[in-house]
């Protein structure tokens, strides 16, 4: 592991990939920041950039957009009570109040500090534990992997938010279903093509990410005239009080701590991750405003690192955001999971490490830039929107060079605008759309080895447990409602 | 559109989709197996189909409020005239045409703005994209003749 680690600080601190995290903290910062766009958008909108990279640096430098989005998200949140993303919600309860009361300052510092702790901690966390993850992953097979990523897909819908279950199952199918659009790579036969040559490779993975997420977020904020009162506030007001930081140190601790285990399930991610933590801090902490940012803070940010630790060991994401990142590798030719341990270990150990390093870059960079980049969230939405079609447009169109596929991602955009209209989640379709491939081969595959004997499972102790916790997990939210704990 | 409206379209997709997974051509091989190319789309539009229907059944799960509905749709014109803009004009000048149309749909009227933001854009991108990284765009119809 030691060797592990240094080789990771050696790809991460190369000068080229220092650089790619550079640009990936500030990039995703930026987008972040801007009302409305979150980490899935950001990460998307940089698609077409880390396709002109080699596979650690571009692996780095998204992990960077990843957690500088989701730390721009907060300033967002704090000046103008705009959550770009769920995880950044909690933030605001207690974050803009805080602005209102003259003291976003404050707030904005204790933001940045509590992200970088709780970021940081997760990263530790990740470099001890993803090593032997892996190795134990390694004994995985097909069974395993169908198992692993029916319960990865469960999770989306089972820890939902309450009332978006159905609809988040409904999502999900939906990206299934677009995933089987294509050539079936195990028979060979064409499916769902309507005859289009087009057609004939599958949909590209970019075109659904920009269509669900940058440009439907954009045609939303189009049609809901979305106006925040324009904020100022200056440089000085960035500072905490040395007993403030005392008081705030046990909250940010157990905080992150929460956050990445709750990073680690898959379908959890950070939005539970922060309302957790906030929960938590008003039951058993002080209740003051400062805890109330400072808990949500360390725990989104510990949980976005923590949810590497299914797609770096297991090959499985977690959420929206990493099944994007899946697509990223995928697209680079490697295969996420414990092979990519001992056969890319400066990309698996270059990520992980690339965490820390990008969490010191984004405390040391962002705090004070913080004045310059927060009046970007004063942009008015009739230059954001324009810019954020065009963008997404021209990410699609560079990654494809295909008309066609312009024409194809309008059409997914308007199904998505439709769906999130109504209040249907969009991260189960992303989720779905990209395990539909891997979930149909591992199947086939475990039937295939299994020879027609369902008995075949009982003969692998993991396949076991993955299935029993498959069984846990859709269990208790049925006998809950049963019971009627739930609406 | 309203929600049942919206459930209903995407039930009469699916069964669509499930029609063309019934009609995916299997080889004589495979067509014995437990798996086949057809049994996992079947599986998914079979379980959507009950979703949506259950959708239908439960409560509405409420909507966002749309103020801008006309000017939606204006920006919906401009996008499908720029998907057909693309082949015949080029990427850049396309991308620039959109960009003015879209700013001077949502109000903005200051001339750096408007004449700056589309042509420096599509400058900066043809300059970064085709000059500096030497990716290959195709280029347009119109000029080429083609």
């Amino acid at each position: 592991m030691i060797d592990g680690i240094l080789t990771g600080f050696a790809t991460a601190l190369a000068p080229d990939n220092l650089f790619w995290v550079l640009v990936g903290c500030l990039s995703g910062t930026v987008i972040g920041m801007l009302p409305g766009l979150g980490p899935i958008t950001a990460i998307a909108l940089m698609i077409p950039v880390s396709y002109n990279l080699d596979p650690a640096g571009g692996l780095i430098m998204m992990a960077g957009v990843y957690y500088g989005a989701v730390f721009g998200g907060s300033t967002s949140a704090i000046l103008i009570n705009a959550p770009g993303v769920a995880s950044t919600v909690a933030t605001s309860f207690d974050g803009y109040p805080m602005a209102r009361e003259g003291k976003a300052g404050r707030a904005l510092a204790i933001a940045a500090y509590a992200s970088f702790a709780g970021g940081t901690l997760s990263a530790v966390l990740l470099m001890l534990f993803a090593g032997y993850l892996a190795a134990v992953a390694l004994e995985f097979q097909s069974p395993e992997y169908t198992l692993l990523l029916v319960l990865a897909l469960s999770s989306t819908v089972v820890f939902a938010t309450r009332g978006q279950r159905l609809s988040g199952l409904a999502t999900l199918l939906i990206g299934l279903m677009l995933g089987t659009v294509g050539t079936d790579q195990l028979a060979g036969v064409q499916r769902f093509t309507l005859g289009r040559l087009d057609l004939a490779d599958g949909i590209n993975f970019v075109i659904v990410v920009m269509a669900t997420f940058a440009l439907a977020e954009a045609l939303r904020m189009l049609l809901q005239d979305e106006q925040h009162p324009p904020q100022t506030f200056h440089a000085t007001q960035l500072s905490v009080p040395r007993e403030q930081v005392r008081s705030l140190a046990p909250v940010v601790g157990r905080s992150s701590l929460l956050g990445f285990l709750v990073g680690v399930l898959p379908g959890a991610g950070a939005t539970l991750a922060s309302f957790f933590a906030y929960d938590l801090e008003k039951r058993i902490g002080n209740g003051s405003r400062e805890s109330g940012v400072a808990a949500p803070e360390a725990a989104n940010n510990a949980a976005s690192t923590g949810s590497f630790v299914p797609l770096l060991t297991l090959g499985i994401p977690g959420s929206g955001t990493t099944a994007v990142l899946l697509g990223v590798m995928l697209s680079y030719g490697l295969q996420p999971g414990p092979r990519l341990l001992e056969e890319q270990p400066d990309v698996f150990w270059g990520v992980i490490v690339s965490m820390y390093v990008g969490n010191l870059i984004l405390l040391l960079l962002n705090l004070p830039l913080i004045p310059y980049l927060a009046r970007l969230v004063n942009l008015r939405p009739r230059v954001l929107i324009p810019l954020v079609l065009v963008f997404a447009f021209l990410g699609v169109y560079l990654t494809t060079l295909n008309p066609f596929d312009l024409a194809l991602m309008l059409g997914l955009a308007l199904l998505a605008l439709a769906l999130r209209w109504f209040g249907f989640p969009l991260a189960p379709l992303l989720l779905g759309f990209i395990l539909s491939g891997l979930l149909e081969e591992n199947l086939r595959r475990t039937l295939f080895l299994a020879n027609g004997d369902p008995g075949f499972l009982l003969e692998r102790p993991a396949a076991v447990v993955i299935a029993g916790l498959c069984l846990v997990i859709w269990a208790v939210p049925l006998v809950r409602q049963i019971r009627g704990r739930e609406d | 559109m309203g929600y049942r409206a919206l459930v209903l379209l995407l039930l009469a997709v699916t069964v669509g989709y499930l029609m063309l997974a019934r009609n995916i051509e299997l080889d004589p091989w495979s067509a014995e197996e437990l798996v086949t190319s057809r049994t996992l789309p079947t599986l998914y539009g079979a379980l959507l189909s009950l979703v949506l229907l259950a959708l239908l059944i439960t409560r509405h799960p409420g909507n966002l409020a749309a103020r801008q509905i006309a000017r939606t749709g204006w920006m919906l014109l401009m996008l499908v005239a720029f998907v057909a803009l693309v082949p015949l004009a080029g990427i850049w000048p396309a991308s620039a045409a959109l960009l003015l149309g879209a700013l001077l749909l949502l109000g903005e009227r200051r001339p750096a703005v408007l004449l700056g933001l589309p042509s420096g854009i599509a400058l900066v991108g043809w300059l970064l994209v085709e000059q500096l990284l030497g990716i290959y765009v195709p280029g347009a119809g119109l000029w080429s003749g083609a």
